[in-house]
């Protein structure tokens, strides 16, 4: 039974199967997840409370739930904005060499800081807010995907479809677009996943920290942070949330170990 | 009236960084003093074994490489010094066939959007319609199903895969193609193929074409003028079926008789040559064959034998009179 469910694709459709049930789970979970009732504090898990009560009286089960959802919300969005600054840095990079050197040496400044370190100064610099967080969230990931990106297109500059296209008399842009785009989105699309894996963590831990999406939007980060006082007595305001973290990463990064092994010509070409 | 195409001692260096903190680049010449021309509707071949320098030559004229000396006149118009607009009207008029047929289509691309990118890219037929019709005109004439213009390059062949290479580069109403081993990637039972289809075509279209080739064979079948080119230098230029028969230089009857024949007897005797291709970082003095011609003498160290008449119709560069047209 283990051994199968080890299998590999069974286990990236468990992982599929894990995110959008944590995805879906707030239009089922019933309960309002900001609906505060006193009386009902700190209560363990129950029938009723399927993952218990946090300190208001707040269910549990429908913070997890719309937490994930936010979560992940915020993760895609993170590796949106990280995929967009990212490509086109190491699209240029990789394609026109002049300007290689100044960027490269941009993604390397921003790759040399903790992803953690340069969100939280980013954040402090911006203030707190949603749209902050993934901006911030973006761009210190945009290196991760910049130098896959780069590399791939260093590697593809030399194609022979792309000379095939340059003798033709092709724009930079045309090729770029045309020929090395759609060619490295694999590429783009694995390391999309291991960003989004990472942005989901570190979103949290900047919440934890109380440096990231305002208290009262409720995201896993938010919940474990809120719960500090109270774990000792009611250990399920922290180990619920923390164990919706844990899977959701461990979720993706399956996801993204079986995209690279599936989907990566490029880089098999290259080794 | 001119050449089409006219090359005057083309030189197209390489440089190869040296290891370490202070290594220098050194630098050395994959093409050394090759010119030649070529006439409109002219097939001319050019062979040579591997690293030869020959797939440079014809990369020189395409532009993907950029040469370091030597002039190379298109129509009357020198290709290094056009710029801009001129440039570009240029690149329609000289297309290229790779070797590779699967790395040299976009992977991602239909084959219809393959074949329509000239098109595209210099505006030829300019409403869909008739870009589209011109598509499956051309992928008729080179021999594809009609449906192949929604499939990917994938699914065909090699030697399907050359054809679309060949549409493509037809698709741009070409005065010259350089076809650069067009077929030595492919099975011998589709070599011969390809190789009609591309006769075919120069036929059709009056297209001069620079057949380059480590077949001798191939080029005898399909070219009238033969380039015979050795570490970068041109050592024989003549008629295909008079250098066939009766080759010039060493080298080149070196190079036949390696071909393979259908009988031993038409085998002849075989000229192995020793040692290989000289490093080109540290040439030989003089004839740059003569470290593995077996005709060498004493003057060939001296000085490089220019290219010179040695028959009617016939060049070759050689600095031993004894040698031309010997029969081993």
């Amino acid at each position: 039974m283990i051994r199968d469910l080890l299998e590999r694709r069974k286990l990236v459709l468990l992982a599929i199967l894990l995110l959008a049930a944590m995805l879906a789970a707030s239009w089922f979970s019933g309960a309002d997840p900001q609906r505060i009732n006193i009386v009902q504090r700190l209560k363990p898990p129950s029938f009723v409370n399927l993952f218990g009560t946090d300190d208001f009286g707040r269910d549990v089960f429908a913070r997890v739930a719309h937490g994930a959802r936010m979560s992940l919300l915020i993760g895609l969005l993170v590796t949106i904005v990280a995929s967009l600054i990212g490509a086109a840095l190491g699209l240029l990079a990789g394609f026109f060499r002049r300007l290689d050197a100044a960027l490269s040496r941009v993604l390397d400044a921003l790759m040399s800081f903790p992803d953690i370190l340069l969100a939280i100064a980013l954040m402090a610099a911006f203030g707190p807010s949603l749209f902050n967080v993934v901006l911030a969230l973006g761009l210190a990931y945009s290196p991760r995907i910049g130098r896959v990106v780069r590399a791939g297109t260093l590697a593809l500059r030399q194609a022979p479809y792309i000379e095939a296209a340059t003798a033709m008399g092709a724009s930079s842009l045309r090729l770029l677009v045309v020929h090395v785009l759609p060619n490295v989105m694999p590429l783009l699309l694995v390391q999309g996943t291991f960003v989004f894996a990472f942005a989901l963590l570190t979103e949290s831990a900047l919440s934890f920290l109380g440096t990231g999406v305002p208290p009262e939007v409720p995201t896993l980060g938010n919940m474990i942070a809120s719960s500090q006082l109270y774990f000792r007595s009611a250990a399920w305001t922290m180990l619920f949330p923390g164990a919706a973290i844990a899977l959701a990463v461990l979720s993706l990064q399956v996801i993204g170990d079986w995209l690279r092994d599936t989907l990566d010509p490029i880089l098999r070409n290259v080794r | 009236m001119t050449d089409l195409l006219s090359v005057e001692g083309l030189r197209k260096e390489f440089a190869i960084p040296q290891p370490g903190l202070f290594g220098t680049t050194v630098r050395f010449a994959a093409v050394d003093n090759v010119s030649f021309t070529i006439g409109r509707g002219e097939v001319l071949g050019l062979v040579g074994e591997s690293g030869s320098g020959k797939t440079t030559v014809g990369r020189c004229i395409v532009g993907l490489a950029r040469p370091e000396g030597g002039r190379m006149l298109f129509d009357g118009e020198d290709l290094a010094t056009l710029s801009g607009v001129a440039r570009h009207r240029v690149r329609r008029r000289i297309q290229i066939v790779f070797q590779d047929p699967f790395s040299s289509l976009n992977p991602r691309l239909r084959v219809g959007r393959t074949v329509a990118e000239p098109m595209v890219i210099h505006g030829l037929c300019v409403s869909r319609t008739e870009r589209r019709e011109r598509v499956r005109a051309l992928l008729a004439e080179v021999g594809l199903p009609p449906d192949a213009e929604h499939r990917f390059p994938h699914e065909f062949s090699g030697g399907q895969r050359q054809r679309i290479g060949i549409a493509r580069a037809l698709a741009a109403e070409p005065d010259l193609i350089i076809a650069d081993e067009p077929v030595s990637a492919l099975d011998v039972s589709v070599q011969a193929q390809v190789l009609n289809l591309l006769a075919e075509l120069q036929a059709r279209h009056a297209l001069s074409i620079l057949f380059i080739s480590h077949d001798l064979d191939v080029v005898r079948h399909l070219c009238d003028r033969v380039l015979v080119m050795y570490a970068g230098r041109l050592v024989e230029v003549g008629p295909s079926a008079d250098l066939v028969r009766h080759p010039a230089h060493p080298y080149t009857r070196a190079l036949l008789s390696a071909v393979p024949r259908r009988t031993t007897k038409a085998q002849g005797g075989r000229i192995v040559l020793s040692g290989e291709i000289p490093s080109p970082l540290a040439p030989p003095s003089g004839c740059i064959f003569r470290t593995r011609c077996p005709k060498a003498v004493a003057a060939c160290a001296e000085a490089v034998p220019p290219l010179a008449e040695v028959a009617a119709g016939r060049l070759a560069a050689c600095s031993n009179p004894a040698a031309l047209f010997a029969t081993d």
